[in-house]
């Protein structure tokens, strides 16, 4: 059953390609956040390596017998830790993934199933895809890792929370589009599909989005909490390093699954059989 | 909230909010010099609007003392160019050098053809604004607009030729907004735009089409992605949207680098990609 965690975001801008600064930069943000009481930190989508990687992917990438391993997982030795990474897979493929560490391991990895390869986009040239979406057990409730384009996938959302999902982890890199009113004209959007998942599904919603600047992107921030009532509980802008701070709150959890059952009455075969019958395998 | 995907009033590309435009510009420009291990940029001063708007968002973005002006006239530069420049330099704080190209010019093996001696002036400007780079550690700064950009409405290896061009995703109407929000001299603000080619000579006549139409006519069909037809039935002058496509037609080699035939395993630029800065190894 849930329990509250207290969460900290943090949006921020890794240094390109170099997983050993990200690492120690990694370290004392964790450490800062465990001293302000936070029990769960999340970071954004590669945050390890930076996101404008290209044929670096395979300089960077991670994987159980790489050396800088051991301190990637004792990240997470006073609290839970999400990070994302490039991971070297057994089978020797790259994957934009990322990882739910806990007491100094690695509780549960998500490998982004869906790479954008489009418009500014090239992820598909260089990860291979995940194939599975997931939901698992992190020590205070069920939850599920989104990364980015992942969250423009309604379907992977549904999955999640038929598995069980109370809380969206979600992590990004998402350039800033259309610099108008004071923000990125696209976060808005952004904002809009992380409420809309809170309220719709009743779970707890978090984004770590980053900022800075890399090879023609200027990442757009606003990273935010929203409560499984829809509410935003933080929000970050669109340009600076912040922190945002938030309890998930397994009260107000289980007021709002009580007081909007709507995914509670699901029907997956309706689903199921409008799939079929669209030519889903 | 307005958007990329809203077209403005008459069709105009999107009003930007030009402190937040400066502000994420700024992130850009320090970044650029954080990665090239610099702390300085040198920009070229016309006494024009874009390079005056890229040297104030420069100023403010890393401070006036970390951007070196230089004004580079030729024979056939105006007289008010130089105070203009001046008069952007003292507003901004920012240091500026001038240098008089024109015995260089002069001495050049170029006949007398005004495009051919434009072209000139522009690349020698590039020389001395790369060297002086060179002496002071620094970085240039491009001052190129998207509508020259995509238009072509540049001399390669000359005013394009540059370390960052903060302003090269903003059309030239949204700069001069950008110049406005950002406390230009007025006598900057309101000239006619102009690359000093030749005596009177003035972009938009040269070009046969204002910015006003050759950015909405560009914001719909490369922001938008809309078809020239279709531009043409939102009111546009038929021959005008053809003028602005054919140019984008005929200057995409401007706009990408000279190519290389691949021959090898891996080729530069192909399938040989890597960051244009990074930290960490090789």
């Amino acid at each position: 059953m849930r329990r509250s965690v207290a969460l900290r975001v943090v949006q921020h801008a890794p240094a390109l390609g170099d997983v050993e600064a990200n690492l120690a930069d990694h370290a004392a943000r964790v450490e800062a956040a465990a001293v302000a009481g936070a029990e769960l930190v999340l970071f954004s989508e590669l945050s390890l390596t930076g996101y404008a990687l290209f044929d670096l992917v395979d300089v960077v990438a991670l994987d159980p017998g790489h050396a800088l391993w051991p301190d990637v997982l004792g990240l997470s030795e006073a609290v839970d830790v999400v990070v994302g990474y490039v991971e070297r897979g057994e089978d020797g493929f790259l994957y934009n993934s990322a990882a739910y560490l806990h007491a100094g391991e690695l509780l549960h990895n998500h490998r982004k199933t869906y790479l954008p390869t489009y418009g500014p986009f090239d992820e598909g040239r260089f990860y291979s895809p995940g194939d599975r979406i997931e939901a698992f057990d992190a020590p205070w409730g069920r939850a599920a890792l989104v990364v980015c384009e992942e969250l423009w996938h309604p379907s992977v959302v549904h999955g999640a929370v038929a598995l069980g999902a109370t809380a969206l982890l979600a992590t990004a890199n998402a350039p800033g589009r259309g610099p108008v009113e004071g923000a990125w004209a696209n976060q808005g959007f952004w904002r809009e599909i992380a409420r809309v998942y809170a309220r719709l599904y009743s779970v707890d919603v978090a984004l770590a989005s980053r900022v800075g600047y890399e090879e023609r992107f200027l990442f757009g921030g606003a990273s935010g909490i929203w409560g499984p009532d829809g509410e935003p509980r933080a929000l970050a802008g669109p340009l600076e390093e912040e922190t945002l701070d938030a309890t998930l709150d397994a009260e107000t959890w289980r007021r709002s699954r009580v007081a909007n059952p709507s995914h509670g009455i699901e029907r997956p075969e309706l689903l199921m059989d409008a799939l079929r019958r669209a030519g889903a395998p | 909230m307005a958007g990329r995907s809203d077209p403005g009033r008459n069709g105009a590309p999107p009003v930007l909010d030009s402190e937040f435009t400066a502000d994420a510009l700024g992130v850009f420009l320090r970044q650029v010099l954080a990665d090239a291990g610099r702390t300085t940029f040198v920009v070229g001063l016309s006494g024009g609007l874009d390079s005056a708007v890229a040297a104030a968002v420069a100023a403010r973005a890393v401070g006036p003392d970390a951007v070196r002006a230089f004004h580079l006239p030729v024979a056939i530069t105006p007289p008010e160019c130089a105070p203009l420049a001046g008069g952007v330099a003292d507003a901004l704080g920012i240091s500026l050098e001038t240098v008089d190209i024109a015995p260089l010019a002069a001495a050049a093996p170029v006949p007398d053809d005004p495009l051919r001696r434009g072209n000139l002036a522009s690349r020698l400007r590039m020389a001395v604004l790369y060297d002086r780079a060179a002496e002071a550690g620094a970085l240039v700064l491009g001052t190129s607009n998207k509508t020259e950009i995509v238009l072509g409405y540049t001399t390669l290896w000359g005013d394009a030729a540059a370390d960052c061009r903060p302003l090269g995703d903003l059309y030239k109407t949204q700069v001069s907004a950008m110049g406005r929000a950002l406390g230009l001299p007025a006598a900057v603000l309101e000239r006619t735009p102009s690359a000093e080619l030749w005596p009177g000579q003035t972009d938009e006549d040269e070009m046969g089409i204002s910015y006003s139409v050759a950015d909405a006519v560009l914001y719909y069909y490369l922001d938008l992605r809309w078809r020239p037809a279709e531009i043409a039935r939102a009111g546009f002058d038929p021959a005008a949207v053809d003028r602005v496509l054919s140019r984008v037609r005929a200057q995409s080699h401007k706009r990408t680098a000279p190519p290389i035939p691949k021959l090898g395993t891996r080729t530069v630029g192909l399938d040989f990609l890597h960051p244009r800065a990074w930290r960490g190894p090789a």
